[in-house]
C-alpha cells in the first residue's frame, strides 16, 4: 500500500512566549484524506501548534511546507484562502446572527447594487447544510442552537470555504454521546472526500475509533508520530504522560458519616422539579444525566445564583437560604463552576489573586492585606495541586486550561468548605490533570468533606461516586449505589426510564 | 511602622503586565519633558513645575477616582458636571455675596464633598441594583448635575469667598510658596488610594469585578456592594477635587468643568488602565494625569492657540494608547 501524498508539513517549529518554551522542535506531517490526531496533556503545546499553523502566532523558528512550497501564513484569512480552516474550542460565532449569516460572514453574496443578497445566501446555505445531512434552518439564530449543532454549523462553514485541511480542537468536549457519533460520522465523510483533518482530543475511543494517524506532544516537545493501527491505548497514554496511570479513578475508601447537607423539593419553573437528596460526610454523590437535564441549574440554585421557586436547603439540619454565592461560601458550601472562562477564573488577574479571591479575609490583619499570608496560602495550593506556573504573580491567561482549572479548585479549597460542588470538574482536561483532580477528590472525601459532583462522563461518575443520582428533564429518575451502577442502567435512567422500566 | 514602603517594594506586581506598562508610560513622560524643556527654557523652572502640579492636582484627583471605576469595568461621565455642582454647593455655603450663606469654610468643604458622595451613591446604586450600564446612568447624572448647578447658582458664577476658604487652594505650607496645600492633598489622595487598591479587600475586589464579574460573583464576592462602595469613594473624591478647584479659582461657575471627564478618563487610560477593566495602577494614573498636565502647560508656554490645543491633546491620547497596545502585543 502506498502512502497518500503529503499535503502539509510543519518542520522544527519553535515558539517562545516570555520565557516559556511552548514549542521546542515540533514537527507534523499531514497527508491527504487522513484524520490525524494530535494528543498530549494540557499545556503540551497542541493548541499552540495549531495556532502557529493558522497564522495566529508566528513561530520563532521552523518552517511550514504546504503543497510542497514553503508557506508563511500571517493571518487567519491567509490560511482560509489557502484552504486551511480551524474550528476553535470556543468557536467564533456571532451568536446574534442567523446560521446563514454566520456561514457567509465576511464574504456575503452581493446583489448588483452592492447590498447583501439574502436570497442567494439562503439558497447556498440550504444546499450546504443538506449536503452535510444537517437538519438546521439557515434562518435560525445561532444562539438558539445546541452546542453540538453550533459545532456542526462551524464545520459546514469550514467546508464551504473549500477547506482541504480542517483543524478541530477538542470538538466533542461539550457533546453528548449521540451528538459525538454524528460528528464522527461527519469527520469520516470528510475524509472520504479526501480532506485532511487534524483532530485534537483527549478521548481514547475517538482516537482509536476515527483517527488514522497520531502525533504525540509532551511539554512542548515532539514525542512520536505513527499510524493508530500500530498503537495501543496503554502505550499512547504512556507516551503522553511518560508514566503509567495505573488508576484513572483512584477512589479510596472514605468513612461515610452523618448527613451534612440536604435539599428537599427544590423546584424552579421550566428547569427542575421536586429535587430532594442528602449528602453525607465523606461521601461523593454523582449527579448524572444528559445535557439539559437541569443539573447545573440545580447546583446554581443551591449556590444562590438562581432563585428557587420552591424547596428548602439544610446544612447540618439547619435551614439555610443563599441569596448569592457569597452567602453559601460563608456557610461552607462552595462550587467549582462548569465553565471556567465564564465564571471560574479572572483571566487578567494573577494566580495568587485568583486563589485568594474566595477567602481574602484569611490574609487580612488589622484591616490590611498581608503579603506574607498571601504568599503562604497561594504557594501552599500551588504546591499541593502542582499548578504549573512561573510564579504566583503569573497572569492566569498565560496558563493552560488544566492549570486554570486547578487554580479554580485551589480557590475553592482555600475557602475551607465542608460541602464542595464540582460541576464537570475535568471537562476538556488532559489525562494527567484529570487523574490529579480525581485523586484530590478522593483525598478530600477521606478528610470528611461532602462532595457533590456533576459529570457528563459516565466513566467518571461510576469511578468516583459512592452514590449516583440520575436526572432526566429536571426530575430525579433513579438513584444508584456504587455497586449497582453500570453504564447501561445510568443511561436508561438518563433517557427518562423510571425505576420499574429499567432492566 | 514603615509598611507603606514595604507595600511599594514588595507588592509591585498586581499582575505581571502592569510594571511593564508603567515603564513605557514613564519613558513617554520623560521624552515629553525633555522636548518641552528644549522648546522653552522656562518649562523646567521650579515655579513652573509647581504651577503644573497645582493645575494637575484637581484633575488628578478626578483621574484617580475615575481610573478606579475603569479598573472595575465601569465609568463616570458626570465628572465634569459634578465639578460644577460640587463647587457651586461648596461656594454657596461660604460665599459672602448676596446668594451665599456666609458659613464657615469647613462647612463649605464638607458640603462640597458630600454632594459628590451623594451623586456617587446614586450612580453606584443605580448601576449595581438597577443593572443599567454605567455609561447610561452617568450620562443621565451628567445632565442632572449640570442642570442642578445652573438652578442653584441661578445661572451665574458664585464668588466672594472668604480667604479662610480660598486658603487650601492657593496657599502653601511654607512662606516661600514652595509646597502648595493642594499638591499635598493630591499626594495624600494618591497614597491613600494606592493603599486601598493594593492592601484593602475593597481594592482587590474592584480588580476582580473588573476582570470577570461572573467569576467574582461565583467566588463569593458581593459585587453590588463593591460597586456601590467604589462609586461612593469616587464621588467623594470628585467632591474633594471640585471643592479644591473652587478654592484655587476663588469662584465656582455652573458652566465649569465641561470636558473634565474626558481629561480624567484619558489620563487614566494613558496611565495604563485597561478600558475593559481588571488592569491598572494608581501611580500609573498619576503619570497619565501628569502627561496631560505637562502637555497643557507646555502648549500654553509655547503660545499654542486654544483651538489647536484640543487637536493636539486628542491626538496624543490616541497615539499613547496605540503605542501601548503595540508594545504589549495585544492590539
Amino acid at each position: 500500500m502506498t502512502e497518500p501524498e503529503i499535503v502539509l508539513e510543519m518542520k522544527h517549529i519553535d515558539m517562545r512566549f516570555q520565557g516559556v518554551h511552548a514549542l521546542d522542535d515540533v514537527s507534523l506531517t499531514l497527508r491527504r484524506g487522513e484524520v490525524h490526531a494530535v494528543v498530549g496533556e494540557n499545556g503540551a503545546g497542541k493548541s499552540t501548534l495549531m495556532k502557529v499553523l493558522v497564522g495566529l502566532y508566528s513561530p520563532n523558528g521552523g518552517e511550514i511546507v504546504f503543497d510542497g512550497k514553503p508557506a508563511r501564513f500571517r493571518s487567519v484569512s491567509d490560511t482560509q484562502a489557502a484552504g486551511i480552516c480551524m474550528i476553535f474550542q470556543e468557536f467564533n460565532q456571532v451568536k446574534h446572527m442567523t446560521v446563514m449569516e454566520n456561514i457567509f460572514l465576511g464574504r456575503e453574496p452581493k446583489t448588483r447594487t452592492g447590498s447583501i443578497d439574502y436570497r442567494k445566501m439562503l439558497r447556498d446555505s440550504e444546499a450546504l447544510l443538506t449536503g452535510m445531512g444537517l437538519d438546521v434552518s439557515p434562518r435560525i439564530f445561532v444562539r438558539d442552537l445546541t452546542v453540538a449543532k453550533q459545532q456542526l454549523v462551524e464545520i459546514v462553514k469550514a467546508v464551504s470555504y473549500n477547506a482541504r485541511i480542517i483543524i478541530m480542537d477538542e470538538p466533542t468536549s461539550a457533546l453528548s454521546d449521540t451528538e459525538i457519533a454524528k460528528l464522527l460520522d461527519t469527520v469520516s465523510a470528510l475524509r472520504a472526500e479526501g480532506k485532511s483533518i487534524v483532530f485534537i482530543s483527549h478521548k481514547m475511543e475517538e482516537i482509536f475509533g476515527v483517527c488514522d494517524r497520531v502525533t504525540v506532544l509532551r511539554d512542548g516537545k515532539f514525542v512520536a508520530s505513527d499510524l493508530v493501527s500500530n498503537m495501543d491505548e496503554g502505550g499512547l497514554i504512556r507516551m503522553m504522560v511518560d508514566r503509567d496511570i495505573s488508576a484513572m479513578f483512584p477512589k479510596q475508601e472514605a468513612k461515610i458519616g452523618e448527613v451534612v447537607f440536604e435539599v428537599k423539593g427544590l423546584s424552579r419553573k421550566g428547569e427542575f422539579e421536586g429535587i430532594s437528596f442528602a449528602l453525607k460526610r465523606g461521601e461523593i454523590l454523582g449527579l448524572a444525566g444528559l445535557m439539559g437535564a437541569g443539573r447545573t441549574e440545580i447546583v446554581e440554585a443551591i449556590m444562590g445564583t438562581r432563585r428557587l421557586d420552591a424547596g428548602e436547603i439544610f446544612l447540618y439540619g439547619k435551614r439555610i437560604v443563599n441569596k448569592m454565592p457569597g452567602d453559601a461560601i460563608g456557610k461552607g458550601i462552595i462550587m467549582v463552576p462548569e465553565d471556567r472562562k465564564r465564571n471560574g477564573v479572572a483571566l487578567k488577574l494573577s494566580v495568587r489573586d485568583n486563589i485568594l479571591m474566595s477567602a481574602l479575609r484569611k490574609c487580612v490583619r488589622n484591616g490590611f492585606i498581608r503579603r506574607k499570608l498571601e504568599k503562604k496560602y497561594s504557594t501552599e495550593y500551588i504546591d499541593k495541586l502542582e499548578i504549573k506556573t512561573a510564579s504566583d504573580s503569573q497572569v492566569c491567561a498565560n496558563l493552560s486550561g488544566g492549570n486554570q482549572q486547578k487554580v479554580v479548585i485551589a480557590r475553592v479549597l482555600n475557602a475551607d468548605p465542608d460541602v464542595i460542588i464540582l460541576d464537570e470538574p475535568t471537562r476538556g482536561i488532559d489525562v494527567k490533570t484529570k487523574a490529579d483532580i480525581h485523586n484530590l477528590m478522593s483525598q478530600l472525601a477521606v478528610q470528611g468533606k461532602a462532595i457533590l459532583m456533576i459529570s457528563s462522563e459516565l466513566a467518571e461518575v461510576q469511578g468516583m461516586s459512592d452514590r449516583i443520582i440520575v436526572l432526566h428533564e429536571g426530575r430525579i429518575t433513579g438513584t444508584l449505589d456504587r455497586g449497582e451502577a453500570d453504564s447501561n442502567r445510568i443511561m436508561q435512567y438518563a433517557v427518562g426510564k423510571t425505576e420499574g422500566e429499567v432492566v | 511602622m514603615g509598611f507603606m514602603s514595604t507595600a511599594r517594594t514588595k507588592a509591585r506586581s498586581f499582575g505581571a503586565t502592569h510594571s511593564l506598562n508603567n515603564y513605557g508610560i514613564l519613558i513617554g513622560f520623560i521624552l515629553i519633558v525633555i522636548f518641552m524643556s528644549f522648546a522653552t527654557p522656562y518649562f523646567l523652572t521650579y515655579g513652573n513645575i509647581i504651577t503644573i502640579l497645582r493645575q494637575v492636582a484637581c484633575i488628578g484627583i478626578a483621574t484617580v477616582a475615575v481610573g478606579v471605576l475603569i479598573i472595575m469595568n465601569c465609568i463616570d461621565l458626570s465628572i465634569g458636571s459634578l465639578f460644577a455642582l460640587c463647587g457651586i454647593m461648596a461656594g454657596l455655603m461660604v460665599s459672602t455675596g448676596k446668594e451665599g450663606l456666609g458659613l464657615p469654610a469647613p462647612v463649605g468643604i464638607v458640603v462640597g464633598i458630600l454632594t459628590g458622595v451623594l451623586f456617587g451613591l446614586f450612580n453606584g446604586v443605580t448601576v449595581a441594583k438597577g443593572k443599567i450600564p454605567a455609561f447610561i446612568v452617568t450620562m443621565g447624572t451628567m445632565s442632572i448635575a449640570r442642570g442642578l448647578a445652573l438652578i442653584f447658582a441661578h445661572g451665574m458664577p458664585v464668588g466672594s469667598f472668604p480667604d479662610s476658604y480660598n486658603f487650601l487652594g492657593t496657599a502653601s505650607i511654607d512662606s516661600g510658596n514652595l509646597i502648595p496645600w493642594s499638591v499635598l492633598i493630591f499626594l495624600a489622595v494618591v497614597v491613600l488610594m494606592n493603599f486601598v487598591m493594593r492592601k484593602r479587600p475593597l481594592g482587590r475586589y474592584i480588580y476582580a469585578v473588573g476582570s470577570n464579574e461572573d467569576a467574582a460573583i461565583a467566588a463569593g464576592i458581593n459585587t453590588k456592594k463593591i460597586k456601590i462602595r467604589a462609586y461612593l469613594v469616587e464621588g467623594g473624591l470628585i467632591g474633594l477635587g471640585a471643592t479644591l478647584l473652587s478654592m484655587r479659582l476663588k469662584s465656582a461657575a455652573p458652566a465649569l468643568g465641561a470636558g473634565y471627564e474626558l481629561d480624567a478618563i484619558a489620563g487614566a487610560i494613558i496611565g495604563g488602565v485597561s478600558f475593559t477593566g481588571g488592569i491598572g495602577t494608581v501611580w500609573g494614573m498619576v503619570l497619565g494625569a501628569m502627561i496631560i498636565g505637562v502637555i497643557n502647560n507646555g502648549m500654553d508656554l509655547l503660545g499654542v492657540e486654544a483651538f489647536y490645543k484640543q487637536v493636539v491633546k486628542g491626538s496624543i491620547i490616541i497615539i499613547a494608547v496605540l503605542l501601548d497596545r503595540r508594545r504589549a502585543g495585544r492590539g
